[in-house]
């Protein structure tokens, strides 16, 4: 009976022998534990129902089980996700109007505001432009940029107080809150280089996170970023973020298969975010080694050796000293 | 740890120039390193030590004046980790904006965690 407890099989697996029990019962296994996946999908403004057995059904014809696999090192990480179970959740009334509320508490606060302002103004016309083309005709939809940091925090703390849920539980938020604001709300990161002082802005982005066990999308913005194919000819249509790569609700307007699509969009973020985000983020420990000796090399590979030129005192300790400027540029 | 701080001239290395170069592969806009040869010619320059019960790991920044963006192992991608270090290339322009440390700090990380022997990748879009 021990034996038995012991070498307890997953499901389908045949019991081994006594005899083999004996022999093999603490040999190292690659599998060794078996478990449902637990996610949180919290759904903020909007109206629209949402199916909970046709969204997991749609997520799980994409990722029926997930075994994290460590090619290079050719091994199981030990951990089999045998299905994938989604929890539901429309936010209430409440965490919805004090996130429209932070949102626009928050606007624009930028390191560089005249120079963040200049780049924007770009994307301000390309999401317009974009939901134009959809509507056949002009508009021009306030768009509200937010830190993308900050997002994350607020949906840290607020989340499981509102919801109800573990901050520790994997957490996907879509944000519709197009339907209450009339406006887009989109995300940036931007700081000033600790060396430099010049400002640095990532801006277009329609879903952060991964600093905690949650990730958010828009669902009504439109990601600006450039398609990595699109510089090859005839190329285009990569993995990048871009509006043909990850939708928006904007693209299922005037399509006669909207609900289903939705279904798909929804479902395909999902996939993506626990593919991508929760397992090869929250399996990503970094930790720092005493016996370590770390080579950190600028390769001037320019035709005028600019590089040395500028960079030519650049040591550990000038280094040391930028790092410790950056954890004291305020966020 | 000891953290061991170079900028070095390809030109000095001409094995590392020839394969960088040579293997670079040029797209219309923009080129890659060659992530199969670039890297072991990286992780063992001369100059690099490894002594006995020390985890040695290389992180090197490679920097263009191309006049097309320089991308590391696949289109849009700014650095990769792998087991022995990290490679991770920048222009000029964007290198004198943003200064080298923070390019140089993240890749490190991939580098660093245990098991260490995956491989990820950072894909940034610099404005």
């Amino acid at each position: 009976m021990l034996f038995a407890t012991i070498t307890a099989p997953a499901q389908s697996v045949p019991l081994p022998s006594q005899e083999e029990s004996l022999t093999k019962g603490w040999e190292p296994r690659e599998i060794l534990i078996e478990t449902p996946l637990k996610i949180n999908v919290v759904f903020i403004g909007g109206t629209y129902e949402v199916n909970e057995d046709l969204l997991t059904r749609k997520v799980r014809e994409r990722l029926p089980w997930y075994a994290p696999y460590m090619v290079e090192e050719g091994h199981y990480l030990g951990i089999n996700f045998t299905s994938v179970e989604l929890n539901i959740i429309r936010a209430p009334t409440a965490m919805v109007n004090d996130f429209i509320k932070f949102i626009e508490d928050n606007e624009g606060q930028f390191f560089n505001p005249a120079k963040a302002e200049q780049i924007i103004a770009k994307y301000n016309e390309q999401i317009n432009y974009y939901i134009s083309t959809i509507l056949n005709e002009p508009v021009n939809i306030p768009i509200i940029w937010i830190d993308a940091f900050l997002v994350e925090e607020w949906l840290y703390k607020n989340g499981p107080e509102y919801l109800n849920i573990s901050p520790s539980d994997y957490t996907i938020y879509f944000l519709t809150t197009f339907d209450e604001q009339r406006a887009i709300t989109a995300f940036y990161v931007d700081a000033i280089s600790p060396e430099t002082d010049e400002y640095i802005i990532s801006a277009g982005m329609n879903s952060f996170g991964g600093l905690n066990r949650l990730y958010f999308v828009n669902l009504d913005t439109i990601p600006v970023g450039q398609d990595p194919c699109a510089l090859f000819e005839g190329g285009g249509m990569c993995k990048g973020a871009t509006a043909d790569y990850y939708p928006s609700r904007w693209d299922l307007i005037n399509i006669p298969n909207a609900e289903e699509e939705f279904y798909n969009i929804v479902s395909s973020y999902i996939y993506e975010i626990t593919f991508f985000i929760f397992f090869r983020g929250y399996l990503y420990r970094l930790s720092f080694e005493i016996n370590l000796y770390s080579y950190l090399i600028i390769i001037d590979a320019t035709s005028d050796n600019s590089a040395i030129e500028q960079l030519g005192g650049f040591t550990s300790s000038r280094l040391a000293t930028h790092l410790q400027r950056s954890y004291h540029t305020p966020t | 740890m000891i953290v061991d701080t170079r900028v070095v001239d390809i030109d000095d290395y001409s094995g590392l120039r020839n394969t960088v170069f040579s293997t670079l592969i040029e797209m219309d806009g923009y080129a890659v390193i060659d992530c199969d040869a670039v890297p072991s010619e990286v992780f063992n320059l001369p100059f690099i030590k490894r002594p006995q019960n020390v985890r040695t790991v290389v992180t090197a920044l490679f920097v263009f004046d191309l006049q097309y963006s320089v991308y590391t192992c696949s289109p849009g991608v700014v650095g990769v980790g792998f087991k022995d270090g990290a490679i991770a290339s920048l222009d000029i322009e964007t290198l004198l904006t943003e200064g080298p440390t923070p390019t140089l700090f993240h890749e490190t990380s991939h580098t660093l965690p245990a098991p260490s022997s995956r491989r990820f990748t950072t894909t940034l879009e610099r404005v």
